[in-house]
């Protein structure tokens, strides 16, 4: 020990502790926080809301594009999104093509229809939605899926002719539809390239929070149609759908967890204040 | 064969396609919208088989370490024997598709989330240890990311109803300039690469000793 004492000694036991007292701080707030949940109002940022509006405001039967190109660690979030956005475009009679650009996606894509499908029965697969898979390429796999699915297959995920379907009636490639919602885990910068730039099919990007600001240049030229920042525009979302889930929840969490972090920031500069103060007086 | 080895065929059909998809995007002219298409869709197409020759690839890596019995060999079988079972229960046949479903709900998604996971607790420790007033700089960031922060977390409106307005300007305006500019230097890299590349000059696409820069 430094022979310390009082503050002293606790700056200096806070700097030299073992980095897993503080993992185990994070577990007592995330289970603090599925026991107590903080009341406040969720107010939703403008990309979110202009997402949203963008949706209600296409005209029933659209065709929109829900391009799937996140992984599977992020499906605990990524599923409730998933949800969401065909909840919504179904109760807006919307048509929903869905397209994985990550090889984990089909399987995910594949529950997230099951799931769609109980709770709507009435909809009908190959009229109201079709599942296409995965493309590998990432970038070249988008640009052949804008210009003309044909090229890049000829049947959907379950081995159908997909230009037998209602749903891909006038339908060649991307292009020739309304929106493409792009819940992914990288930047905005393909789809739009893909996408948005060379046929100006309305782009609604979902990333990431920190990728999300990378998008925001796109959205102030017009080039993104509205932003969900991660899984506080999924919480966001919920709130103005009137549909409070898993996303509510996490950010009662998010809470939590901001405030332990905002304690750990000033808990740290203390000790670094003090850290400089002693090293005056020495 | 010889000329199959020769790199300079590798840059003359490089050349060629760039040229056509990039003359796709200025002349309206249909076939040449055709072929862009074409080509992606043969990007695709070298993508899935370049995934099928990484993990033939990975198996003959592994497989060999396994052979030797080097240091914890047993984690290379494990692999193997994980990418053989994946990959037969994916190709299909009766009962595979719920055996993939339920490794890859149960086995590779916990796996995933739980690895994902662990780059918050790093994130914490790193908050604790680096976000220290050292200057006015440093200063800066910690206000501004605290005020972003807050501006998703529901828990800044009860503090004061200026946060959420004030990390919002602070997406729009200070950190939307600085993104313009990141994003237009790396476009402005991106053709110069690109440029490079056309011509046969990126030395990442040839060996060393063809470097034709020098």
């Amino acid at each position: 020990m430094s022979g310390k004492k009082g503050l002293g000694a606790f700056f200096d036991w806070l700097d030299k502790m073992d980095k897993r007292y503080l993992y185990l701080v994070v577990w007592f707030f995330v289970i603090l926080s599925n026991i107590v949940f903080l009341p406040f109002p969720i107010v939703p940022s403008p990309t979110t809301q202009t997402s949203i509006n963008y949706i209600n405001s296409l005209p029933e039967g659209s065709r929109v594009i829900y391009s799937c190109a996140f992984r599977i660690s992020s499906w605990w979030s990524d599923k409730p999104a998933t949800m969401l956005v065909l909840n919504h475009c179904f109760m807006n009679n919307l048509k929903v093509i869905m397209v994985s650009f990550e090889p984990d996606g089909p399987s995910m894509l594949d529950e997230a229809l099951t799931e769609i499908m109980e709770q709507w029965p009435d909809k009908k697969y190959g009229e109201d939605i079709i599942h296409f898979g995965f493309f590998p390429g990432f970038e070249a796999a988008m640009a052949a899926f804008a210009g003309d699915i044909n090229t890049l297959t000829t049947t959907d995920y379950y081995g159908n002719t997909w230009k037998d379907m209602p749903i891909m009636e006038g339908i060649n490639g991307g292009k020739d539809c309304q929106l493409i919602v792009d819940k992914t885990w990288w930047i905005a910068d393909y789809i739009v390239r893909q996408f948005a730039a060379p046929y100006g099919v309305p782009v609604i990007y979902w990333g990431g929070a920190s990728y999300a600001i990378r998008a925001l240049p796109y959205f102030s030229a017009g080039l993104v149609e509205g932003i969900f920042f991660g899984f506080y525009g999924l919480a966001e979302y919920e709130s103005i759908m009137k549909m409070p889930g898993i996303g509510v929840k996490y950010l009662n969490t998010v809470n939590w967890g901001f405030l332990y972090i905002v304690i750990l920031i000033v808990l740290g500069n203390l000790a670094y204040i003090h850290e400089k103060l002693a090293g005056r007086g020495e | 064969m010889s000329i199959l080895r020769d790199r300079r065929l590798n840059d003359i059909i490089v050349f060629i396609i760039a040229v056509i998809i990039i003359a796709s995007y200025i002349i309206v002219w249909a076939p040449l919208r055709t072929f862009t298409s074409e080509a992606s869709a043969w990007g695709s197409v070298i993508a899935g088989f370049t995934m099928f020759v990484g993990a033939i690839s990975a198996a003959v890596y592994h497989v060999n370490k396994v052979i030797r019995r080097e240091e914890d060999w047993w984690l290379n079988a494990y692999f193997v024997a994980m990418l053989f079972i994946m990959f037969f229960l994916g190709i299909g046949g009766v009962g595979t598709k719920q055996a993939y479903n339920f490794i890859f709900t149960n086995i590779y998604r916990q796996i995933g989330t739980a690895t994902s996971a662990l780059g918050g607790l790093f994130l914490i420790s790193a908050f604790y240890r680096s976000f220290r007033l050292q200057n006015i700089e440093a200063g800066i960031v910690i206000v501004s990311a605290v005020i972003v922060g807050f501006t998703f977390a529901t828990v800044a409106g009860s503090m004061s109803p200026l946060i959420k307005p004030m990390g919002i300007w602070l997406l729009t305006y200070p950190t939307m300039a600085a993104m313009r500019g990141i994003m237009m230097c790396i476009a402005i890299g991106a053709v110069a690469i690109s440029l490079r590349v056309v011509l046969g000059m990126e030395r990442g696409l040839r060996p060393i000793e063809e470097d034709v820069t020098q």
